[in-house]
């Protein structure tokens, strides 16, 4: 079904959930109904306003009632106004460059943000003081601020629909381009773009910014499970009721004693349940136990629960009977000794919006409260008595995606909010009845810029979540990829968590069992399958009304003996046959008239059918079975193969279909039709699940007919579907994500392997983007001459690995070499490096901007001259140009200026003079120290303050060296123990000599068979001049490869005769040679080596700095001293803990009354004690600067530490 | 080795008496340009300290607090009592203290503008940030204008006048001052003040505080009106080029920058065939079109540019 993999990807971005998201969120013209819009017309700022809209306090309105609307407000036929808001077209912002439309490159250049802006209806209707006579005023357009704009979205003019507007504009002025018709691809490489680049991310302050996927806990789902509450297990519903941002955790637990107790939010301590239910109005005992009782053993539970809230003394002094005992006993607690009115107004607050949000937050809604509230007490006693089970939290159905979308909704939110708040405070202080209300100027649109912009530059988001936006991971095309599939769990990376970590059966399909980091976050961060869909959210309505035509009933009460429809975790009627509704349903869907987004189960144990039409449900695709049939025809796969429909077309015409985690546990899927024999019947050949053609598709009876791909024969295998099977798998290699599944033959290797080879794969270097030249990234690499694999699988195809390669093939033996190769060090062939082999180039952007200080003071981009400050020395400014830049193409070295820069004087802001005449300092920007190469580009342009903004990129060349770390794909990595001229390397009898040689060490232990396949599977490759298949489970077979090699005169092991090229001997052992894709991992010694004799020192302990990026020093720690110790060299510990480190002589009072530390005059050469006035008697004293230190930090706890001088003795 | 690292210019050379010094960041060392004698080698790293990756890891790092903003009125150096009712150890305040917390955190705000000197400076700071926002203009014009305003306020310049115009005065002062000018016609409209008023406050300010700014060089507003006209970068060349030319030969000397630059661009768009008509280009430059007409002229003739030849667009 290879067919239906590669139609999917042919017009999809590898990213498309995240622009759907983020086309969902935005208002564009097919949008009306746009997430932005519906957060705007739920917004206000007060529980007495409506919803989109604003009251200003009468008081401050000299008594006038005026009301602002920016929301929509809803049409009696439930359709809304026409949208409130809308976002401009890319126009640029700051400083005289207004209104220019830029590019995604322009932003990334000029270190702008990528951004859109956000343009809001007001309406003003002026009412007077009784609220009548209202006028409304002509709504005024009002731009609230910025949104950043997804690359590749609607928004961006890099969309096909968008594209042609801007380019034309750059076509008409380019008499190249007249009368030239562009392929989309070539009017992205006109923006300067790479036509491969999938989209998806952000550009922030010229950085380019991912908004990773969250794993969060379904809202308005009753969870249930067992909680450890003073060593016993107490039964527990919970919820997380979520309205509109708001988020409520409602608990309904079984106490020791049988009563049923809730916990809300904000409130204090546990609330009886019965009280609770009496104060919304169920009110009756025999209501109370109709709702909740379902079983005979429950009616004790439930009985006792009544009475022990009835109870005389109990809760009240005369007992809860009714509505109005509930509320006085809730005032009580929870309102004591304030005003009635107050009192009133504090329940209704709790009862209306702490508890369960998502139900509504008006009185009326308190029924339904009740009902669900007596829903999740029968679940806590279903679970007591067994009838239900503890749910699976880490059930993919209780999970939901937090897209870009949804993430930038949560912000937006909160920003929208604090802008309106401020908005009302501007209105009612600068209220003039005369000047009448002046929108426009009150309106600070820094306030949501700003809050939108801080979190997609930090990645704290609302609710203190860090990490939300992460800087694109840009080492490799498919690192990038792979960093926009990223799905995260908010659980803590501290706590074991072993459950949340292990690999869940819903993840199959959905989420790569592979591709998770090693070690605090393992199995917490994720990555998404190979084909994903996360659903969009489907107005309810909708559901309901073909769920009337079905045959819904509504009943008050649970008759017991009919099916219970949920729809998103809501009770909302019965069925009297479950079973019927939900193949009826599913039919409908199918056929187009039921959106595809809904997803429906039918749980046989409960008797419940569980329908979700909610956002963010990830969803896995399968093939639809009928009748043990599949939908799938030789007419449809033919119109795939002509491109003549699409992958939705079948989504649409009900053959393929998305299936949440919910509905998969109704499916019985097959995962495959048939099986493949060993060799084909007619000729032989040895054959994968590639090598044959499903001939009788939906046809098919007792046995399928295949077709051989070599020589064209049909035979019969026996048909694996039956009756009960529901789906058929597309195809298995889809369970993997497109890193996993780039990996060749990785279903012979040991998982962990994978695992590693999906790691190190992200840490290849190669073409990253085909735009790397124009790329102002701080840190980027290119692979000189990469080469697609000659082992490929499906998803290399698919994620267009082949275009943007990172690694090499190479010729590798297996065998030890003279020690040189232990414990996983590499050999390479010298001639070969000299070929071009591993040669990779690094290139680093260094920048600065000319920026302005208060003061009228200004930065200088100039060659500093010899009265600033902190200069360095003369040599270090000689590639300096007159304008202060460098030249391209000058060859710089650690600590050479690249640009020379010079500031004003700190502290000059206010009082010039204060501080006699001072000097310049010297800001300019070096070389950072041990790193070398030639300057590639020098761009200046003006940043967004519209200061000069320099951008000079350098480039190094990295020829492989000893101690470049390398890998196969097979988490297989070493790094180079030694380069081998090429006439002392092994040979083969055909004279090949390896390009690589790697340990045998390291294959036993780790079973990395696959990697032996490769190599094989490569050495075929070579030999035939094509492309290997190596895809999961469906890879070529290994017997085919051997036979072929054979036909090449190989042995059929592999191994080949080899010969030592130092002595020309012949190995006693034959050696395993083939060809393997390597690849060169962004760990080389160029960028690790570092030295330090002297150098520069901590501020606060005046110890060596750390780390090699402030040119630190090597720590000598504990272990190392205790060395010393042992060899009793007491003058080496002083030398390295002290004169090199921090040693600082202290003068010190040597009255013994006083012993602090004194003061010695250089210039004048005496002392004085500052505490006891002694001029005398002082010392200097050797110690270490953290000594006095900490002295100081006693001193500053009120803690004084005397020094008492005596002789040495 | 010595203290005094910071202040290198109050160094001599004990060796040679030289004042030149080197420094040799790699190395840490402080040396003379002339002797070579090494005056210091425990240089202190000016970079970061600590790098944070969180905001959990900078909670715990930072040992101080947000650098002084001259655009707030307590420069950004207030204290705050938290709202959360915790105590220094991390303990719950008990119930009955919570009603005296929180008094004490009202009084608390109240007198953190202490005089009416503070007051008048946390309302205008106020309206200055809105006034610089709506107008789109940079941070460090918005601290300039800061900056003038506090001066106005200690040379007591502001007593009877209104606050608006004083801060737009310095709004426009702070513009000029940082070579970005803006015309006044766009303050006022964005302060929603008579022109007449600004330029008062504006003039009372150069003169008190006297801020000595030149006259603006009409280059300074082509790159804004270029952009508001749709023009590219050759227009804006020749313009900047006409400009140059005419104020050398003396003919702009005494007339309106705005004028000029609008006049400059007139020429500079009809040569290019990029033709804005004067209408448009008076409106953006906030001038009458005779104006451009009258300075057009008068660098045309001189400059010797024939409006009729058009270039290749």
């Amino acid at each position: 079904m290879n067919e239906i993999i590669e139609s999917f990807f042919k017009d999809r971005s590898i990213v498309d959930h995240h622009l759907m998201s983020y086309n969902t969120f935005i208002p564009t013209e097919d949008n009306p109904n746009s997430i932005l819009q519906r957060i705007i017309d739920s917004t206000r700022i007060s529980d007495m306003d409506e919803p989109g809209e604003m009251v200003l306090d009468p008081s401050k309105t000299a008594g006038r009632i005026i009301k602002i609307r920016f929301g929509r407000r809803k049409l009696k036929n439930n359709e809304y106004e026409p949208p409130t808001v809308y976002v401009s077209t890319s126009k640029g912002r700051g400083g005289s460059d207004t209104n220019k439309i830029y590019t995604p490159m322009e932003a990334r250049l000029k270190d702008f943000t990528y951004s859109a802006e956000i343009i809001i209806r007001f309406t003003v209707i002026e009412c007077d003081e009784k609220g009548e006579n209202c006028a409304e005023n002509e709504p005024e357009e009002v731009k609230i601020g910025d949104l950043p704009i997804m690359v590749k979205s609607k928004l961006c003019v890099l969309h096909p629909d968008n594209i042609n507007e801007y380019i034309e504009e750059k076509m008409t002025r380019n008499p190249k381009f007249q009368n030239k018709k562009l392929s989309y691809e070539e009017k992205l490489k006109l923006l300067q773009e790479d036509p491969r680049d999938p989209g998806g991310y952000f550009v922030v302050s010229g950085t380019e910014r991912a908004l990773i996927t969250l794993e969060d806990l379904a809202p308005n789902r009753i969870l249930v499970e067992y909680e450890e509450k003073y060593d016993t297990k107490v039964e527990t519903a919970k919820v997380f009721s979520e309205k509109e941002g708001y988020r409520a955790l409602i608990a309904v637990e079984k106490k020791v004693d049988g009563i049923l107790v809730v916990s809300i939010p904000v409130v204090n301590g546990t609330i009886p349940l019965v009280v609770l239910l009496k104060a919304l109005g169920l009110e009756k005992d025999e209501d109370i136990y109709k709702m909740i009782v379902t079983d005979q053993r429950m009616e004790p539970i439930i009985l006792a629960n009544i009475e022990d809230a009835e109870k005389e003394d109990n809760y009240s002094e005369s007992g809860i009977k009714t509505k109005e005992d509930a509320i006085e006993y809730l005032e009580k607690r929870f309102a004591a000794g304030q005003a009635r009115e107050y009192r009133e107004r504090r329940i209704s607050q709790i009862l209306d919006t702490n508890l369960l949000p998502h139900l509504g937050d008006s009185p009326e809604t308190r029924m339904k409260k009740a009902m669900y509230l007596s829903r999740m007490a029968r679940a806590v006693l279903e679970l007591h008595f067994g009838i239900r089970k503890e749910d699976d939290k880490d059930h993919l159905a209780n999970k939901r995606m937090k897209l870009a979308g949804d993430l930038l909704e949560e912000i937006f939110r909160q920003s929208f909010e604090s802008l309106l708040k401020d908005l009302k405070y501007h209105l009612e202080r600068t209220y003039n009845r005369k000047k009448g209300i002046k929108l426009r100027a009150a309106v600070r649109q820094d306030v949501l810029t700003q809050k939108i912009l801080h979190a997609m530059s930090t990645g704290n988001w609302v609710g203190g979540r860090t990490g939300v936006s992460q800087l694109l991971d840009r080492t490799s095309h498919m690192s990038m990829i792979s960093h926009l599939r990223r799905i995260s769990s908010p659980l803590t990376r501290s706590q074991p968590h072993f459950e949340a970590r292990d690999l869940h059966a819903t993840q199959w399909g959905r989420m790569c069992p592979n591709e998770t980091p090693e070690g605090q976050n393992c199995g917490l961060v994720k990555n998404a399958a190979l084909i994903i869909n996360i659903s969009n959210d489907v107005s309810e309505e909708e559901i309901i009304k073909l769920l009337e035509k079905f045959g819904i009933k509504y009943y008050n009460f649970d008759p017991g003996n009919m099916t219970r429809i949920y729809l998103n975790g809501d009770l909302i009627g019965f069925h009297p046959d479950g079973r019927a509704l939900v193949r009826d349903m599913r039919e409908k869907r199918r056929s187009g008239y039921l959106d595809i987004n809904v997803n429906i189960r039918y749980d046989e144990f409960t008797n419940e059918i569980i329908i979700n039409s909610d956002r963010g449900r990830l969803r896995r695709p399968v093939m639809v079975l009928e009748d043990g049939k599949i939908k799938y025809t030789k007419e449809l796969r033919k119109m795939i193969l002509n491109r003549e429909i699409t992958v939705d077309d079948l989504f649409s015409k009900g053959v393929l279909e998305w299936l949440d985690a919910d509905e998969e546990e109704n499916a019985y899927v097959a995962v495959y039709a048939y099986d493949v024999p060993k060799r084909c019947p007619h000729c032989n050949t040895p054959l994968s699940r590639k090598d044959v053609e499903w001939m009788d598709l939906n046809e098919a009876g007792e046995n399928v007919v295949l077709k051989c791909r070599f020589c064209n024969n049909e035979f019969t295998m026996k048909n694996l579907l039956t009756q009960e099977h529901t789906h058929l798998e597309i195809d298995p290699s889809i369970i993997l994500g497109p890193i996993a599944g780039s990996i060749p033959y990785p279903d012979h290797n040991s998982s962990s392997r994978v695992t590693l080879g999906a790691a190190m794969l992200k840490q290849s270097l190669g073409l990253s983007s085909s735009n790397y030249r124009r790329r102002p990234d701080t840190r980027q690499h290119l692979l000189h001459y990469p080469q697609k694999p000659l082992v490929k699988t499906m998803s290399i195809d698919v994620t267009g690995y082949n275009q943007r390669p990172a690694g090499q093939n190479m010729v590798v033996a297996i065998l030890s070499f003279h020690g040189y190769n232990i414990e996983d060090a590499l050999i390479m062939n010298k001639a070969s490096i000299e070929r071009g082999l591993g040669r990779s180039s690094f290139f680093r952007t260094y920048q600065t901007e000319e920026r302005r200080y208060p003061g009228g003071e200004e930065d200088k981009i100039e060659i500093p001259s010899s009265d600033v400050s902190g200069k360095r020395e003369e040599s270090a400014y000689a590639y300096l140009d007159e304008d202060g830049l460098i030249s391209p193409e000058t060859y710089v070295k650690g600590g050479d200026v690249l640009i020379g820069k010079t500031s004003p004087p700190r502290f000059l802001e206010e009082q010039p003079g204060l501080l006699g005449p001072q000097k310049r300092r010297e800001s300019s920007v070096g070389m950072r120290p041990e790193e070398t190469g030639i300057v590639d580009s020098v761009m200046l342009t003006s940043s967004e303050n519209n200061n000069r903004l320099v951008k000079i990129k350098v480039r190094d060349l990295r020829i492989p060296e000893l101690g470049d770390k390398f890998a196969s794909r097979h988490g297989q990595k070493g790094v180079l123990g030694a380069i081998i001229p090429q006439e002392d390397m092994p040979f083969t009898e055909d004279g090949v000599i390896p390009d690589l040689i790697i340990n045998p060490h390291a294959i036993p232990s780790r079973l990395t068979v696959g990697h032996l396949l490769e190599m094989i599977a490569g050495k075929v490759g070579s030999m035939e001049g094509r492309v290997v298949d190596g895809t999961v489970f469906s890879g070529e077979p290994e017997e085919k490869l051997r036979e072929t090699m054979e036909k090449y005169g190989f042995k059929y092991s592999g191994r080949e005769t080899m010969y030592d090229g130092v002595t020309g001997r012949k190995y006693l052992a034959d050696i395993f040679v083939g060809v393997i894709y390597y690849q060169k991992l962004h760990h080389m010694v160029a960028g690790k080596f570092h030295v330090r004799s002297r150098g520069p020192m901590q501020i606060l302990t005046r110890q060596p700095t750390e780390g090699r990026s402030r040119l630190g020093g090597l720590r000598f720690g504990e272990m190392e001293r205790d060395t010393l110790i042992g060899h009793g060299a007491a003058m080496v510990i002083k030398d390295r803990l002290l004169d090199q480190s921090d040693g600082t002589t202290l003068w010190v009072c040597g009255n013994p009354e006083c012993g602090h530390i004194a003061i010695h005059d250089w210039k004048r050469g005496t002392n004085r004690c500052p505490v006891c006035g002694n001029t005398t008697n002082i010392y200097p004293i050797e110690t270490s600067y953290a000594f006095k230190l900490m002295r100081d930090e006693l001193i500053s706890l009120g803690v004084v530490m005397r020094l008492q001088l005596g002789d040495m003795k | 080795m010595t203290d005094n690292f910071e202040e290198d210019q109050k160094h001599i050379c004990p060796k040679c008496g030289s004042t030149h010094f080197i420094y040799d960041y790699e190395r840490g060392e402080l040396i003379c340009k002339d002797c070579g004698h090494v005056l210091d080698d425990t240089y202190i790293d000016q970079g970061p300290e600590w790098r944070a990756f969180d905001s959990e890891q900078e909670e715990k790092r930072a040992r101080t607090g947000a650098p002084t903003n001259f655009l707030s009125h307590d420069k950004g150096l207030a204290t705050e009592i938290s709202w959360s009712n915790k105590d220094s150890y991390g303990k719950r305040i008990p119930h009955r203290n919570r009603a005296q917390m929180y008094r004490v955190r009202k009084w608390h705000q109240r007198i953190r503008v202490s005089n009416s000197a503070e007051r008048n400076l946390s309302i205008a700071l106020q309206e200055l940030n809105t006034i610089a926002t709506k107008m789109g203009l940079p941070k460090d014009i918005k601290e300039n204008a800061a900056i003038i305003y506090r001066k106005a306020v200690e040379n007591n310049l502001i007593r009877g006048r209104s606050i608006e115009s004083i801060v737009a005065a310095s709004i426009y002062a702070a513009c000029r001052k940082v070579n970005m000018p803006r015309t006044l016609d766009e303050i006022a409209k964005s302060a929603e003040l008579s022109k007449k008023k600004i330029g008062r406050s504006y003039r009372h300010l150069t003169k008190e505080l006297k801020l000595s700014l030149k006259p603006t060089n009409p280059v300074s507003y082509l790159p804004q009106f270029c952009a508001k006209l749709n023009l590219d970068k050759t227009v804006q060349e020749m313009a900047e080029d006409i400009i140059r030319k005419s104020t050398e030969l003396g003919v702009v000397s005494g007339k309106g920058p705005t004028g000029v630059a609008a006049a400059a661009i007139y020429i500079a768009s009809t040569v290019k065939n990029q033709v804005r008509t004067q209408k448009e280009i008076a409106d953006v430059a906030g001038v009458t079109e005779v104006t451009i007409r009258n300075r057009y002229k008068e660098i045309s003739k001189l400059l010797n540019i024939n409006m009729d030849e058009k270039e290749e667009a």
